[in-house]
């Protein structure tokens, strides 16, 4: 079997991971921050490293400004229905999953207004005037997908950021695609709110999701409930990370999570990087050469691309090229529309969808060459 | 023996507190406490056979809230 899912959720996790899942199911049993016995503050403990791990691996200075989820999409959703108002803009790209897409439009029903910024790959100059146009004197947020989840598209995060800050508009960044994947900095980017899954490039489990705020009091949470803190009080806790923590969280999955860190802290971002990078450049250069093949993105450059692409045989349904990818090579790509009406809207590529393939540092260069070859025989098939 | 209690608005500060003082060589244990006069209710303290004093300074420094102080 050669997986190449990854965007999806990585598989396989490293060795520590799942030991850790088992480790913790056991010794964690205690619920984090609501008793005073050893097992509870045993859990405590592990959710207070694991938060440390995180601030560190992202440059973060207060811990507490990491606020753990079920996922990236319950991140997004936390700051986008919790910061923006009646009357309020927000500007998104044209490459955002629906996580964000599907959570604009259904707030537009209810008087806010968003308008699609049109990116273009490898123009980050281009990019930038498009956002720049896309303002209005009541935009308050932006929200920008780092990496692209179909195409791998990387989008000028920094500079759209420095663009905002002008005008006195935050942003927020789903780095569900990058997170653990590209080296990030959310300090010296100076951002406002990122959203990641601890499920992809931090190699922990599914359930678990990262929201940072660097600044949290004119965003309201998407849950209230208890937190173990303040109990008297009717109100919700201002103090993070308790006023976005509501509710017995996923202990297991984020004691999981602090593995997958260290495994990438052990390895280096950058290392990995480098090595999906190289599996991307080679898959490319192999697909490229077969006629008829459809690539949705330039040769890579790691400067616009992440370790993922999407492509399609002639007219063939992307659907029937994974389905013979999986029946025939047990080789496990995604296909479809991966969630993100607009990109495929602006791709054209609504009916047909794409295959994707998307690469972890568990991937390597046999594995890269089936899948040249597992293409090629679809083609040969089919033409 | 009275022992000091410093008090925390959540776990995750008893935590945090806990860890800048085990730096500092000074060592604590952490107990859910909710009989504090100004407490809201249910929260986490750091209590202190010794070294109170100087957990509190250090603390003060790195700037962590400290909702409540008793003595039990």
């Amino acid at each position: 079997m050669i997986y190449a899912d990854n965007s999806a959720t990585t598989f396989p996790k490293p060795q520590s991971v799942y030991q850790e899942v088992s480790r913790a199911v056991n010794i964690y049993g205690g619920n984090p921050g609501r008793s005073g016995h050893a097992m509870s503050l045993r859990s405590a403990e592990e959710i207070y490293r694991c938060r440390e791990a995180v601030a560190e691996f992202f440059h973060v200075a207060d811990s507490e400004k990491i606020i753990f989820t079920s996922g990236c999409t319950q991140s997004l959703n936390t700051v986008i229905r919790g910061y923006l108002h009646y009357g309020d803009h927000v500007v998104i790209s044209d490459l955002e999953h629906n996580s964000v897409a599907r959570t604009v439009h259904e707030m537009s029903k209810n008087g806010i207004t968003y308008t699609v910024a049109q990116t273009v790959h490898g123009d980050f100059e281009k990019t930038i005037d498009n956002f720049r146009k896309s303002i209005n004197d009541k935009t308050r947020l932006m929200v920008v997908t780092h990496v692209s989840n179909v195409t791998g598209t990387v989008l000028p995060l920094s500079r759209i950021v420095a663009l905002a800050h002008q005008y006195r508009i935050k942003v927020l960044a789903d780095i569900a695609q990058s997170g653990g994947v590209i080296p990030l900095d959310f300090t010296d980017m100076n951002i406002d709110f990122v959203a990641c899954a601890g499920h992809k490039g931090l190699f922990g489990v599914m359930g678990t999701g990262i929201l940072y705020l660097k600044n949290a009091e004119d965003v309201s949470p998407l849950l209230y409930g208890g937190t173990g803190s303040s109990s008297l009080e009717l109100t919700q806790p201002e103090i993070l990370p308790d006023k976005f923590e509501s509710g017995t969280c996923n202990v297991i999955g984020i004691a999981a999570l602090r593995k997958g860190i260290e495994f990438l802290n052990i390895r280096g971002v950058e290392k990995i990087h480098r090595q999906e990078f190289a599996l991307l450049e080679e898959l490319y250069d192999n697909l490229a050469k077969l006629p008829d093949i459809r690539l949705y993105t330039p040769k890579p450059d790691n400067r616009f691309q992440a370790p993922l692409l999407s492509f399609n045989i002639g007219d063939i349904p992307s659907e029937e090229v994974a389905q013979v990818l999986n029946d025939r090579y047990q080789i496990y790509v995604r296909s479809g529309l991966h969630c993100a009406t607009l990109t495929h809207q602006k791709l054209h590529t609504e009916t047909q969808g794409t295959v994707r393939i998307s690469l972890s540092c568990f991937n390597n260069r046999p594995q890269i060459q089936t899948i040249s070859h597992a293409v090629k025989n679809i083609f040969k098939e089919y033409f | 023996m009275s022992k000091k209690y410093m008090m925390f608005p959540s776990i995750t500060y008893a935590m945090k507190a806990k860890n800048i003082l085990r730096s500092q060589g000074i060592y604590a244990d952490m107990v859910k406490t909710s009989q504090f006069s100004t407490q809201k209710g249910c929260g986490y303290s750091l209590v202190f056979n010794r070294n109170f004093d100087k957990a509190l300074t250090i603390l003060q420094k790195n700037g962590i809230s400290i909702t409540d102080i008793a003595t039990l």
